[in-house]
């Protein structure tokens, strides 16, 4: 019995998640060659001689090659590194954490050019704010109108440079 | 190159120059200073600002910046236990015992003296070094080029955080990332998978700072951020450094400099090294070691002046060949090629008072950086007590602008996104960003040297190498040791840190 448990505790240290990562790098290799034909353009071809001394599919394959042997090598020493999967440690309210402030960061991508910066950057610091734990809230009100209205002007009167308008100004040029 | 040095005085004497400058050492020590935001990802927000300046003004503001971060970082070190940037890990060693003295006021001035000196000292050597290396870059081709790059690559993944396999591992990646788009040598499209957006390649700015800045704001939220303590606003004030405290520590200051500008030129290592290198260096060569750990100002003083001496040398590889030591100066590669100027060997021969002028701004920024350091301690030390839950919100901010200011595409911010998710799974699965990131910046250069090396060599490229070009064999053949030497050095460093402070550096694997 007790041998059986420690040929467990075995397997699963031999086989951890470096393992699974290089095991990801060799298939990836592997796809990278496998696409390089479709994905690689050839250049231009006079009269059947082409216009390169060298073939544009060569460092692709170089790197295709570099990441299956790293992959290879990863799965060879994966056993003996010593290293805790973080990934796996994230309970679920940090889980929980995580994926409304990534859902929320890909939101504010999306809608900064409809809604306009100040109005989306304002959105995205109250909400977050609030969530990180901000509980003052005319603080967080303050400073989610201020920053962002700050920064629109700093960009557009000083750096002459375009950030996405406040929706108003899209219905004053209507007038 | 001695004409270049004097005209480049004619350049500098301009207010706007030190203004910004002024602007940038603030910002980058007010950044420093604030827990959670690094100096790095100060760079990277801080960047696009720059590309609408003149490069005699934006180039310095980042550098401002990058300086003031280095020591900025000091402050919760000393005041809160809690380095401010990792440059400033070793500082916790006798910064916090320091304060529950009441002597905060004291280290930090020891911190601002030390890194002033540390830095100005560095910089006069980078102006007195700069000039002989870029006439050897000068001499310099397609296959020495070539293999010089893959040298800095290699010796990137050997001393990055983590495994060796995992540093090569990242930097596979970020060779396949560079790939998308145009084919520098023939113009070809490669892995663009029909997309018309992806033809122009992956950007690097919001790839930067997806990368650096995204990850920093989900880490710091997984656990509820703590409330401010407002216990802990005045704690800079006490007793104030005397000079002979000073001079007690000059040695330990300019041993600690030494160090850090050595350290400093070689790509890949930084300031994190640097200072655990002279912290250990200067309790070896103590008469009293038992104090270091316990408050001791040499302690601090080591530290601070190895960290700060790194940030001269870093823009010798970064100036003379094109090849950024660290993250910090592959982001400063991004400034001088959003100006217009390329890095590498022909720099100084083309905008060589340009560049100078650049150099010089750095050594008076010094006087500037005490100035503000002095005048600002109250200020900043009141600052590590900003509520994460606003800070956090308002850097994805900064770097949604950021990202957005340069194409005006909302493409560029799904790209900050998505390499902000890549590069949180990474730190989770202990896969260091910054081979990904060296390996972006310089595979065209290594690709098109790379090219170039086997055109010159019409079809026979081992007997080119071998008869016509003894550097570059030389380079071959001494890869393998320099990496293996660099790779122990680290595992050498790694065990100190963690002697020094256990758990503080990820503990080296095979």
């Amino acid at each position: 019995m007790s041998n059986a448990k420690d040929d467990n505790s075995e397997r699963s240290h031999l086989v951890n998640f470096n393992t699974i990562i290089g095991l990801f790098f060799i298939v990836m290799g592997i796809v990278v060659f496998l696409i390089i034909p479709h994905q690689v353009e050839q250049p231009l071809r006079l009269i059947g001689e082409t216009t390169a001394d060298l073939d544009p599919s060569i460092f692709p394959e170089i790197v295709a090659t570099l990441i299956i042997f790293v992959g290879v090598l990863l799965t060879g020493v994966s056993s003996r590194l010593v290293e805790e999967n973080d990934l796996k440690a994230i309970d679920r309210r940090m889980l929980i954490r995580v994926a409304v402030s990534l859902g929320l960061i890909f939101s504010y991508a999306f809608l900064l050019q409809p809604l306009g910066f100040v109005v989306a950057s304002a959105l995205i610091v109250g909400i977050l704010s609030t969530y990180y734990g901000n509980r003052n809230l005319i603080a967080g009100a303050f400073v989610s109108l201020v920053v962002p209205l700050f920064m629109f002007n700093l960009f557009t009167q000083v750096l002459m440079v375009s950030l996405p308008p406040f929706p108003l100004d899209l219905g004053i040029s209507f007038i | 190159m001695v004409d270049s040095f004097f005209a480049s005085f004619g350049l500098l004497l301009r207010f706007d120059i030190f203004l910004m400058m002024s602007g940038g050492l603030f910002l980058g020590m007010l950044i420093g200073a604030l827990p959670g935001l690094t100096t790095v990802m100060a760079l990277a927000v801080l960047l696009p600002f720059s590309f609408f300046l003149d490069p005699l003004i934006g180039i310095p503001f980042l550098i401002g910046v990058y300086k003031g971060g280095v020591y900025g970082g000091s402050i919760p070190a000393i005041l809160l236990a809690m380095p401010g940037t990792a440059a400033a890990m070793i500082t916790t060693l006798d910064g916090p015992s320091l304060s529950r003295k009441g002597k905060a006021r004291k280290g930090l001035e020891m911190a601002l003296y030390s890194s002033a000196i540390g830095d100005f000292s560095s910089d006069l050597i980078t102006i007195l070094l700069i000039g002989p290396i870029a006439l050897v870059a000068l001499l310099i081709g397609p296959p020495e080029l070539a293999a010089v790059l893959v040298l800095s690559l290699i010796v990137v993944a050997a001393t990055s955080r983590g495994s060796f396999v995992k540093g090569l591992a990242m930097l596979s990646l970020g060779f396949l990332a560079s790939m998308v788009g145009q084919d520098i040598l023939h113009g070809v499209t490669r892995f663009t998978f029909g997309s018309f957006q992806l033809k122009a390649g992956i950007p690097m700015l919001p790839m930067l700072i997806g990368l650096v800045a995204i990850p920093e704001i989900l880490i710091a939220i997984e656990k509820p951020v703590p409330g401010r303590d407002l216990s802990k606003s005045r704690l800079y004030e006490g007793e104030r450094l005397k000079f002979p405290e000073f001079k007690r520590c000059i040695r330990t200051i300019f041993r600690s400099t030494g160090i850090g500008t050595v350290i400093g030129m070689v790509p890949g290592v930084g300031q994190v090294v640097a200072s655990i290198v002279a912290y250990a260096a200067a309790k070896h060569a103590s008469s009293h070691p038992e104090t270091f750990g316990k408050g001791e100002l040499e302690g601090i003083a080591a530290s601070e002046s190895a960290n700060n001496a790194v940030n001269g040398p870093t823009l010798v590889p970064l100036l003379t060949l094109g090849i950024p030591g660290d993250i910090s100066t592959a982001v400063l590669l991004g400034a001088f090629v959003a100006q217009g100027l390329r890095p590498g060997p022909q720099l100084m021969a083309e905008q060589g008072p340009l560049v100078f002028a650049i150099l010089l701004a750095m050594v008076a920024a010094n006087f500037l950086f005490v100035i503000i350091g002095y005048l600002a301690i109250p200020w900043f030390s009141k600052i590590v007590t900003v509520r994460q839950s606003l800070l956090l919100p308002l850097t994805l901010v900064f770097a949604f602008a950021g990202a957005y200011a340069v194409r005006s595409s909302t493409l560029d911010l799904a790209y900050v996104a998505l390499f902000g998710l890549l590069g949180y799974v990474a730190r989770k699965i202990h896969m260091d960003i910054v081979p990904f990131i060296m390996a972006f910046i310089l595979a065209p250069a290594l690709e098109n040297s790379y090219g170039q090396t086997l055109s010159l060599a019409r079809g026979d490229i081992f007997g080119f190498i071998l008869f016509e070009r003894p550097i570059t064999v030389f380079l071959i053949v001494a890869t393998p040791f320099l990496v293996w030497w660099f790779w122990s050095r680290k595992r050498k460093v790694t065990k100190n840190a963690e002697t020094l402070i256990p758990g503080s550096y990820e503990t080296d694997t095979r």
